[in-house]
């Protein structure tokens, strides 16, 4: 499946097996896809389906076990750790479902945590940061540990983080799994924003009410993306 | 160092059990270092005091008696010429209290070789010659503890046995050798007057001037050994064997301390290297449950560009913290109660900086070796994995 635009990333024939208790599971077959600059995909399907697998292959976490993944342009394959951490550094925002923030440090810290091994300007991340937190409707509670924020504060304390480095491309994983409906609405705002600024969205999330957020959408079934 | 401090805040309960462990570990190895330290530094001032490639001879333990080993003039005359190589120099103590009843002054009267022999070194003035003793003369030469403790120094005079002696000079006789061992007769003392034994003859009854001791420099380059051997059978032919005599050398003065190292060397070095790997091992098995715990963090780490080696760092940081702040306590800590409780300890201890900094440094090294295992884990985590078990 192909979009208009330059794609971002490509995953030509992508395989990824474990081996779990000296027997190997194919989790994904010859998995085929693209996505676009300036699009918003969301990939779904039943649990166990690959979808997250698909999204840490995209996030350079993990390598695959046949086929090509192109990031960029760049074949990011068969590329050596050092390269990988670095793309996943400037290039790659990530969105958890769990939010995994730093609880004793505040917003704004959190958010400047994403230069933590990057090779950025100090300056300019900590104005991009400000500049995120306040998009993100935090400027009230940017100096606020995170452990005392609700949930729907934290997701986007974290949305914020992950595109403080003006990233290539925005991965996000359930995003909204763990918020309620209101807080739900108010972080698929902020991807939505953030996509029409023209940052790439992939998102994987099971929750099928969201999908009208997304330009395209990718379903996810026996490890094979369609 | 955030990073660092934040991780150790984590886990406030791990991070106190790691600190406690190495840092009692850290106070037995910073005793055993500053008590054997002490006990090189006794050897040294106990060396100094007795001169080097020095022997000395002395009447064992109930040679007063009439058929006792002795030393006299006569046997004085023997070693000199079956040993022509070294310089001799008899001395015999007069307890004295020279005004100064609770401290243990000795007025040792001996003759012009004894500060050749012992190679002491003059602090002022000079020590007395033949010609002053041939003249029979009252001078005195004090130690230089003596000169403070009663304001004694060149010029002035010393009364003893109601006599006056001028002070000639003021010697660096060693003497700083705590305890039993300054007063015995291998040592002088540290509160000490000279005087010529041809004036101290005047003092005794007998006609025949026996000696204390005896002291033998034997030439540098040359067998010690060799000499007391010499020295043993001159002797044991005009006595009842040499047995009637105490031998002094450095090594018989040393093998006690020796002992003392040796025994405590083995004995607290023992409890401090367990106590260092028991402290240790509780870092690194609690180093194990934080990596366990913190999987979340590790995965948020590498999705942000983090290496392994820098998720490795991390842990060894934690554990060079938790061992190196522990060491710089608990070394400081035990060089203050040891300074503190210094006169009341049965053995000797010498704080230097080198003391105090070891243990750190050995601490840091063990805060690495033992760090490595939970971070070498740590990095091999797979971020994929890490964050599925979030």
């Amino acid at each position: 499946m192909k979009g208009a635009a330059h794609p971002v990333i490509q995953f030509q024939g992508v395989r990824k097996c474990f081996c779990v208790a000296n027997e190997t599971a194919e989790i994904l077959k010859s998995v085929d896809a693209e996505v676009c600059a300036g699009e918003f995909v969301m990939i779904t399907g039943p649990s166990g389906s690959g979808k997250s697998t698909i999204l840490n292959l995209m996030a350079l976490l993990d390598t695959p076990t046949g086929g090509r993944i192109i990031f960029d342009g760049q074949d990011v394959s068969s590329l050596g750790e050092e390269r990988r951490s670095a793309l996943r550094a400037r290039a790659i925002g990530m969105v958890f479902q769990k939010f995994c923030l730093l609880p004793h440090r505040s917003v704004l810290e959190n958010v400047f945590f994403r230069a933590r091994y990057a090779a950025a300007d100090s300056g300019d991340v900590r104005s991009r940061g400000r500049e995120m937190v306040r998009e993100m409707g935090l400027e009230g509670v940017m100096h606020h540990p995170v452990r005392l924020l609700s949930q729907g504060e934290m997701q986007r304390v974290a949305i914020a983080r992950a595109v403080a480095l003006e990233p290539v491309v925005l991965l996000a994983d359930e995003p909204t799994g763990n918020l309620d409906a209101a807080s739900a609405a108010l972080v698929m705002d902020c991807f939505r924003r953030l996509n029409q600024r023209g940052i790439t969205v992939v998102m994987v999330t099971h929750n099928t009410e969201l999908l009208s957020f997304a330009g395209r959408r990718l379903v996810c079934r026996n490890g094979v993306l369609s | 160092m955030r990073d660092v401090l934040e991780g150790l805040r984590s886990q406030p309960g791990r991070t106190s059990l790691s600190f406690l462990g190495v840092g009692i570990g850290v106070l037995a190895l910073t005793i055993l270092l500053t008590v054997l330290d002490g006990l090189r530094q006794k050897s040294h001032l106990l060396l100094e005091e007795f001169g080097a490639h020095v022997f000395s001879i002395a009447p064992a333990a109930g040679s007063d008696q009439p058929q006792g080993a002795t030393l006299t003039d006569r046997e004085i005359g023997l070693l000199s010429a079956s040993l022509p190589a070294c310089r001799l120099s008899g001395a015999r103590r007069f307890p004295e209290s020279l005004g100064v009843p609770s401290i243990g002054v000795a007025v040792w009267a001996t003759d012009e070789m004894m500060p050749v022999v012992r190679q002491w070194k003059m602090v002022r003035g000079r020590f007395f010659d033949r010609e002053d003793c041939r003249r029979n003369m009252r001078y005195a030469v004090i130690s230089r503890a003596m000169g403070r403790l009663q304001g004694l120094d060149v010029g002035r005079t010393v009364a003893i046995r109601q006599a006056s002696f001028e002070i000639i000079g003021v010697v660096d006789s060693g003497g700083r050798a705590e305890g039993a061992d300054a007063v015995d007769r291998a040592g002088t003392g540290e509160y000490v007057v000279f005087v010529p034994c041809t004036v101290a003859r005047q003092w005794e009854v007998s006609p025949v001037f026996k000696y204390d001791t005896v002291f033998v420099q034997v030439p540098s380059g040359q067998s010690l050994e060799r000499h007391v051997e010499i020295a043993r059978r001159v002797l044991s032919s005009r006595q009842q064997g040499s047995s009637g005599y105490a031998w002094m050398t450095p090594d018989v003065l040393l093998a006690g301390i020796r002992k003392w190292q040796k025994t405590i060397a083995f004995t607290a070095g023992s409890v401090a290297l367990l106590c260092l790997v028991l402290g240790g091992t509780t870092m690194m098995s609690l180093l194990v449950a934080n990596v366990r715990d913190r999987m979340a963090e590790i995965g948020l780490r590498r999705a942000l560009g983090a290496m392994p080696a820098d998720v490795a760092a991390l842990f060894v940081m934690e554990g060079c913290l938790i061992t190196g702040s522990a060491a710089l306590l608990a070394s400081t800590l035990a060089h203050l109660l040891l300074w503190l409780f210094r006169p009341l300890l049965p053995v000797p201890v010498h704080l230097t900086v080198w003391t105090w900094f070891i243990p750190v440094v050995v601490s840091l090294g063990m805060g690495v070796l033992f760090s490595h295992g939970p971070a070498r884990m740590a990095a091999r985590i797979q971020p994929a994995d890490a964050l599925r078990a979030e």
